[in-house]
């Protein structure tokens, strides 16, 4: 392995791999603005300019992107001629800014506000008149500011060689110089969202959060995906309460640095006037008090009433074990969520089977999408679930393949007659033979995020849950990597994360003493789930495991 | 100095450009002679030993640029010939182009074969409509011949020649300027390493010649390297093309040997117009160095002579100012240009050229600053070596020299507020 110098300290460096992504790793920052490691180098910016020397290369000034690495090269990052050349970049940069920062959502997350702290000069040098440039859409979902662009050609190279759909250059010359998309070719691509977060400066601005909040009073969580199967892993944004902005997270085994804009712009959602923050039943004291069978009334027929939330977790365990009491276990199914954590699912499961004691577990899922794969190997999955595969190991493959399909024989043949349903599902346009024959049902208790969601429809109580924003919790993706979402938000009213709902149907079943957190929760099924032995929260990290990695140095190593 | 004139002989000769004309001169019989007498090793060692320089204006030895592409290599080799004139000061490949096509397409041969080079690439200027209009028929009366295509003058090497129009960016002169764009891409330069010999047109070995320096090819294949030696320097041997132009009685192209005193050149053109005092030359295109008088008087139009004089012969652009020029406002003139064409990819070419076109017009017109030489100064520090091709260099090298050089002039501006020369006289 080759042995460089960097200001004077050797270290052995991978032959080839460029000094600035080198010295990057090695935690010596050296600024830029055009380099990224998942573009091919463009070399325009100038501002990661070294002094370097060594066999076959003339010493002096030169740019770290483009320098490989090469025995014997030597390095400095910090020298004087180092910082005149990159003050001379910056001011460069900033003569045709418009130094609109106050009014700039890139504020707070600028490389050309961080570089000036350190390489910037507390006044301008140019007096003369700026070169002005044009402000415009993109795309559905971009904006670009022309003042404050700094040319370095990220967002061109991303549609090339990342999305692979190209429709952004550079157009006119020199000081001109201004991205724009190709005449009739907006940047509509999936992926469009990307560009935004590459941009360095505020030129190219997404306009879902455009003016929606200063960055540096927003509070951010590390999250997962729940759009699709690939999980990509994203950092949530949020203001007063309310989710603001989705981020991607790099994680190289599944995302890269990317998301797409079907999972990017999925958060309205959560802070929609629709969610439920209250407990709510309609006819159950009828039903709890009455020969079940003959005074079941159909829920649409009903009116609500609210309840306290304790008041609704006793009426559904109640009502549960009335009609097992009546009818036997076989007469309760429950329905689960492919959109439910991995301890959610462990707990409906558990409640089920060791609360209820029931005979038919089915899992219901988001319809599926459109698959699209991009140029970069980037994709997006028909399935429009965070954890299906969870699912698949936690209720069991047979229920999540086949259960559903029995519960709903077990309706039509008048077998089960009291239903438990868990997660929402955002978007979801279930089978109309779903909710037809969950409607003919004595009792259905549902587990939901939204007033006006499908199940709300038939049910006669109704516990508000949480989206994946306010709970912690985990989803195993397609993979099987097993990725951990953090609660960035407490959820509305009295709704809480179904994990701590579920537990407290336990409670109240008395199988468990005490509602734990979702860590304990993971504990408990890592121990008894054999899939998911040996994983642990603190094992999971940033950037998830696979499922049997502790068994298997192979899937580990993935 | 004399010189039997080579490039130039038929310069006012109607009907030069025809093939017929070209072959009762003799022509093609120096690409078939070194198809026949030498094998492609042996030619490129007689064009090194011949020692011809670029004429684009970098002086790079052409043999030894040969030499540089790799002999095996899974990967066709191309030959871009860069035809695309266009420092300001400069027009020699337009007149060899126009006056006699077939010499250039002869050159294009020698080097295919020296090479083994099967596609040609002619990138000519997009302003030269006549010059595309005579090369394009040139082109098709030799493939009508043979000498182009399948077994291309019977050598057994198929070689092909495409002309290309650029679309009018003085960055597509430089040479991976011309690359980029001739992949159809914008004509931004590409990072150097990899160099065009190795990593060229489409990633491939790529030679990239001037037409002046492949139009030379014939008479040294014909002549002999030894004979080429005889004219010009040792270190810059042969003829060479200067572009006189500016403030002379005979603005034209004149052909003499490299080492000619600039003292002769501009008595060719018949010395400076209405007989006033010489101010200053800037000797090589629009991008070098320039001289004041004194200093120009005394040097020889080589590329070691002139490197020495801190200047350069670059494209043999020579412009001549007599005492009736403003510098600062022919710098101004300069730096307008640069802003313009400035492709605009790195950092401190994109902003640096237009900042110093508009420092300069503020002192152009009367609204400079005592601060602003080291300002300008400043800037080209900031400029000078710090981009990927050397526009920026071209940029910085005249407007360094002029205010140097000229300073008095440039402070009178700044206090007088107006220009110490009297334009209209």
């Amino acid at each position: 392995m080759p042995t460089i110098k960097v200001n004077g300290k050797e270290y052995d460096a991978p032959a080839g791999k460029n000094v600035l992504q080198f010295c990057l790793d090695q935690g010596l920052y050296v600024p830029h603005y055009c380099y990224h490691p998942a573009l091919t180098i463009a070399g325009n910016c100038r501002m990661c300019i070294v002094k370097g020397s060594g066999p076959g290369l003339r010493p002096g000034l030169m740019t770290s992107c483009t320098l490989p690495v090469q025995d014997k090269l030597e390095v400095e990052t910090e020298a004087p001629d180092v910082q005149k050349a990159r003050e001379g970049v910056l001011e460069f940069l900033l003569i045709n800014h418009p130094l609109d920062c106050p009014v700039c959502d890139q504020a707070g997350e600028c490389y050309l506000q961080d570089y000036s702290f350190k390489y910037g000069r507390d006044r301008s040098r140019f007096v003369e008149k700026k070169v002005t440039k044009h402000t415009k859409d993109v795309g559905r979902n971009i904006r670009i500011w022309g003042n404050r662009c700094i040319v370095c050609t990220r967002c061109v190279r991303f549609c090339e060689e990342v999305a692979g759909t190209g429709e952004l250059n550079v157009v006119e010359r020199g000081d001109h110089s201004i991205i724009d998309n190709f005449p009739g070719l907006p940047m509509d691509n999936l992926l469009s969202g990307n560009t935004a977060d590459i941009c360095p400066v505020g030129a190219l601005l997404d306009k879902d959060f455009l003016y929606q909040a200063r960055v540096w009073y927003m509070e951010t969580a590390d999250s997962v995906c729940p759009t699709c199967s690939v999980g990509c892993n994203l950092k949530v944004d949020t203001y007063q309460g309310q989710v603001k902005r989705l981020r991607p997270r790099e994680n190289q085994a599944v995302n890269q640095w990317w998301l797409c804009d079907i999972g990017r712009y999925n958060h309205k959602f959560t802070s929609a006037p629709n969610r439920l923050g209250l407990a709510k039943t309609r006819g159950v004291a009828t039903a709890a008090t009455a020969a079940i069978a003959a005074t079941a009334v159909s829920a649409p027929a009903l009116e609500w009433e609210r309840c306290s939330l304790d008041g609704a977790l006793a009426r559904t365990w109640e009502t549960l074990d009335k009609f097992v009491r009546a009818e036997g276990a076989g007469a309760v199914a429950g329905l689960a969520s492919a959109w439910l954590s991995n301890e959610e699912l462990f707990l409906f499961r558990k409640f089920m089977k060791l609360g209820i004691g029931a005979l038919d577990l089915g899992l219901v899922a988001h319809q599926d999408g459109e698959a699209h794969a991009f140029k970069s190997g980037f994709k997006i999955h028909a399935d429009r679930n965070p954890n299906r595969r969870g699912a698949q190991e936690l209720l069991g493959a047979d229920a999540a393949k086949d259960g559903l399909k029995r519960v709903l024989d077990g309706i039509r043949a008048g077998r089960i007659k009291a239903v438990l349903a868990a997660g929402g599902i955002p978007g979801w346009e279930p089978d109309p033979a779903l909710l037809a024959a969950l409607r003919k049902l004595a009792f259905v208790a549902v587990l939901d995020v939204a007033e006006d969601a499908p199940l709300v429809s038939v049910a006669h109580v109704v516990l508000p849950g949480a989206t994946w924003v306010e709970k912690d919790g985990t989803f195993t993706n397609a993979q099987g990597r097993v990725q951990r979402c953090q609660r960035a938000l407490p959820p509305p009213g009295v709704a809480a994360p179904e994990s701590d709902l579920l537990q407290q149907l336990l409670v109240l079943a008395g199988k468990r003493e005490k509602v734990l957190s979702a860590q304990g929760v993971f504990a408990e099924l890592a121990a008894e789930v054999p899939a998911f032995a040996g994983l642990s929260y603190r094992d999971l990290g940033g950037q998830g495991k696979c499922l049997g990695a502790a068994a298997d140095p192979a899937v580990a190593a993935r | 100095m004399a010189l039997e004139p080579l490039l130039l002989k038929h310069r006012n000769t109607p009907g030069s450009a025809a093939l017929e004309f070209y072959l009762a001169q003799g022509g093609y019989e120096a690409a078939k002679k070194a198809i026949r007498d030498f094998a492609p090793d042996k030619l490129i060692e007689e064009v090194k030993a011949s020692g011809l320089r670029g004429r684009g204006g970098a002086g790079f030895p052409c043999g030894m640029k040969w030499s540089f592409v790799p002999k095996s290599n899974d990967k066709p080799k191309y030959l871009a010939v860069n035809a695309d004139e266009s420092e300001p000061g400069t027009f020699k490949d337009r007149i060899l182009i126009e006056q006699l096509p077939h010499l250039l397409l002869e050159g294009i041969l020698i080097c295919c074969w020296a090479v083994q080079i099967k596609t040609a690439y002619i990138y000519i200027r997009g302003e030269f409509t006549e010059g595309a209009k005579i090369l394009q028929k040139a082109i098709d009366e030799a493939y009508a011949k043979g000498y182009f295509g399948k077994n291309a003058l019977g050598s057994g090497l198929d070689v092909d020649v495409t002309l290309h129009r650029g679309a009018g960016a003085y960055i597509c002169g430089e040479e991976t300027g011309l690359l980029t764009s001739l992949e159809g891409n914008r004509g931004y330069p590409k990072l150097k390493p990899p160099f065009p010999a190795t990593h060229g047109l489409f990633r491939c070995p790529t030679v990239v010649n001037n037409v002046e320096t492949l139009s030379n090819l014939p008479f040294i294949v014909n002549r002999g390297a030894a004979w080429f030696k005889t004219i010009g320097t040792e270190k810059s041997p042969g003829g060479k093309l200067f572009c006189v132009c500016g403030h002379v009685k005979k603005p034209d192209t004149y052909e003499v040997p490299l080492g000619t005193p600039f003292k002769e050149l501009l008595a060719l053109a018949g010395g400076v117009l209405d007989d006033r005092p010489l101010k200053a030359v800037v000797p090589g295109g629009s991008s070098a160095p320039v001289l004041t008088a004194d200093e120009a008087m005394k040097v020889n139009m080589d590329f070691d002579s002139l490197a020495a004089a801190k200047t350069m012969l670059g494209s043999g652009g020579v412009i001549v100012m007599h005492d009736g020029t403003c510098m600062v406002d022919a710098l101004y003139n300069l730096l307008r240009f640069y802003h313009h064409e400035s492709c605009g990819q790195c950092t401190p070419c994109r902003e640096g050229t237009g900042w110093i076109e508009k420092i300069l017009h503020r002192l152009e017109h009367g609204q400079g600053r005592t601060e602003d030489f080291s300002l300008l100064m400043d800037i080209c520090d900031n400029m000078q070596g710090k981009t990927i091709c050397v526009l920026a260099d071209a940029a910085v090298l005249p407007t360094r020299s002029f205010v140097t050089k000229f300073r008095a002039e440039f402070e009178y501006h700044v206090k007088q507020r107006k220009c110490l020369v009297a334009r209209d006289a």
